[in-house]
């Protein structure tokens, strides 16, 4: 691990190589932030995904049974929070589920639009968190989930930074909504 | 004023669309929306990973016959061939062979030759062919294209925009906004800067341990040094193609210079 000094003294080196090149280059290390991205409420989701569209909410319980299926149908393991939907549905069983996933840096919550012969109709990010151990530092970390306003409940920084990086992979959302789409076929279409 | 902030997983990544003017809410998410369309029309055309996308086509049958092709993949494999010619192939779109063989391009099982380049590309209007076989990937240079396709289809609206698919982002109103590069991947590590163009994107080694997405077309291997470049463009393709080229050759300068742009180096010592 580097301390943010180090990495200073590094990045001092580097903009000294840069000079030398003649490219210009002006570095300042930002804080350690902890940001929470807050893009959308449950509802704006469900405004954006399913419009004016009536729909109920529901929760849906899966046994151990469904969910091993679902997993092995998905190759995608299930936490507990997984195991019970919370869900939008309408009267022509269109659905909308409030989901959640935890990558190896990233805790996303996301809204998936299913149509009823189980296709996505549209998927959208909520609120992304970065950890690296923020959540200790900010117990309100989790359990935000489903906030009526997500900003209400929480503390640390939101604000939305610009970040420029090499590409992070969205593969724990993909894999999110392939277990959601097993857990249509298995389970949802049923009811 | 009102503001909206709107992120979909596209690309590959995760793509944010932030809109900020004096409509009403919904107005500004009907304005995102024409954006991440345009950006999931980019994906459907160029994605390598997806065998029905234009670009896969074109990689299954450029070599036998002329293929044709849409304007946008027109215009992309264009650039990428314009600076395959001015850096002498150290941007080179043919080297998917190399990523596949890395498990960080699917095998779509289909062969070429070893000693195939840019060079074997023949690009005429609406037609591209293969003179040898090969596999194109555009994922050097497509995703800052879907970022200026998505700024282009709303760039007349009274709004102000800032696109950033995955760290390849554009402003329209640039000047005095920073934004923050990401030299590892803890949160920490972020260097702000402030905005030199309308378009800044990133590469680095660092998001996946112990494999390396950016192959040297010359020797035709990873390239293992541990520099994050960031680099200033007036658009967002030309920022993305040329983070890539300083990456492999540090020594770019005249090129990136001549072409408005601007780089910029952090070594973080994470490998060797």
């Amino acid at each position: 691990m580097f301390t943010i000094a180090e990495i200073n003294r590094r990045c001092f080196a580097s903009r000294a190589a840069l000079l030398a090149l003649g490219i210009y280059a002006e570095l300042s290390n930002a804080r350690g932030r902890c940001p929470t991205k807050i893009y959308l409420t449950p509802d704006q989701a469900k405004q954006l995904i399913w419009g004016d569209l009536p729909m109920h909410h529901q929760e849906v319980a899966l046994t151990e049974a469904q969910s091993d299926v679902i997993e092995r149908e998905s190759g995608v393991w299930m936490r507990k929070a997984n195991k019970t939907l919370q869900a939008l549905r309408s009267f022509d069983n269109q659905w909308l589920i409030y989901d959640q996933v935890i990558g190896k840096h990233e805790n996303i919550d996301l809204a998936v639009g299913i149509t009823n012969n189980g296709k996505i109709k549209a998927i959208e990010i909520l609120v992304y968190r970065e950890s690296y151990g923020c959540e200790i530092l900010h117990p309100k970390w989790l359990g935000q989930f489903l906030a009526k306003d997500a900003a209400d409940s929480i503390q640390i920084d939101r604000d939305i930074i610009n970040i420029s990086g090499a590409t992070l992979s969205c593969v724990h959302v993909t894999n999110g909504v392939n277990r959601l789409i097993h857990t249509w076929d298995q389970v949802l279409k049923h009811l | 004023m009102e503001s909206i902030t709107r992120c979909k997983p596209l690309l590959g990544t995760y793509v944010e669309v932030q809109l900020t003017g004096d409509m009403d809410k919904a107005q500004l998410f009907k304005l995102s929306d024409t954006a991440l369309t345009e950006i999931e029309h980019i994906e459907s055309l160029m994605s390598f990973h997806n065998p029905e996308s234009e670009i896969s086509r074109i990689n299954r049958q450029a070599f036998k016959q002329p293929c044709s092709l849409s304007t946008q993949t027109q215009k992309v494999i264009k650039q990428a061939l314009s600076l395959s010619a001015q850096t002498e192939g150290i941007f080179d779109i043919t080297v998917a062979p190399n990523l596949v063989e890395q498990g960080l391009l699917p095998d779509h099982h289909q062969l070429s030759h070893h000693n195939a380049s840019w060079k074997d590309i023949r690009l005429e209007a609406g037609y591209v062919k293969y003179d040898r076989p090969l596999l194109i990937d555009l994922g050097g240079i497509a995703k800052g294209f879907a970022v200026d396709q998505a700024f282009a289809a709303i760039e007349s609206e009274p709004v102000e925009i800032i696109i950033n698919a995955g760290g390849d982002l554009r402003m329209s109103h640039w000047q005095r906004q920073k934004a923050s590069i990401r030299s590892r991947t803890q949160q920490q590590y972020l260097t702000e800067v402030e905005m030199k163009n309308a378009a800044l994107a990133t590469s680095a080694n660092h998001y996946k341990q112990d494999s390396y997405p950016i192959i040297c077309p010359l020797t035709r291997t990873p390239v293992k040094h541990s520099k994050v470049v960031s680099v200033f463009a007036d658009n967002c393709m030309l920022a993305d193609a040329l983070t890539k080229v300083i990456f492999i050759d540090g020594h770019s300068k005249t090129l990136v210079e001549s072409l408005n742009a601007q780089a910029m180096i952090i070594q973080t010592n994470l490998k060797s």
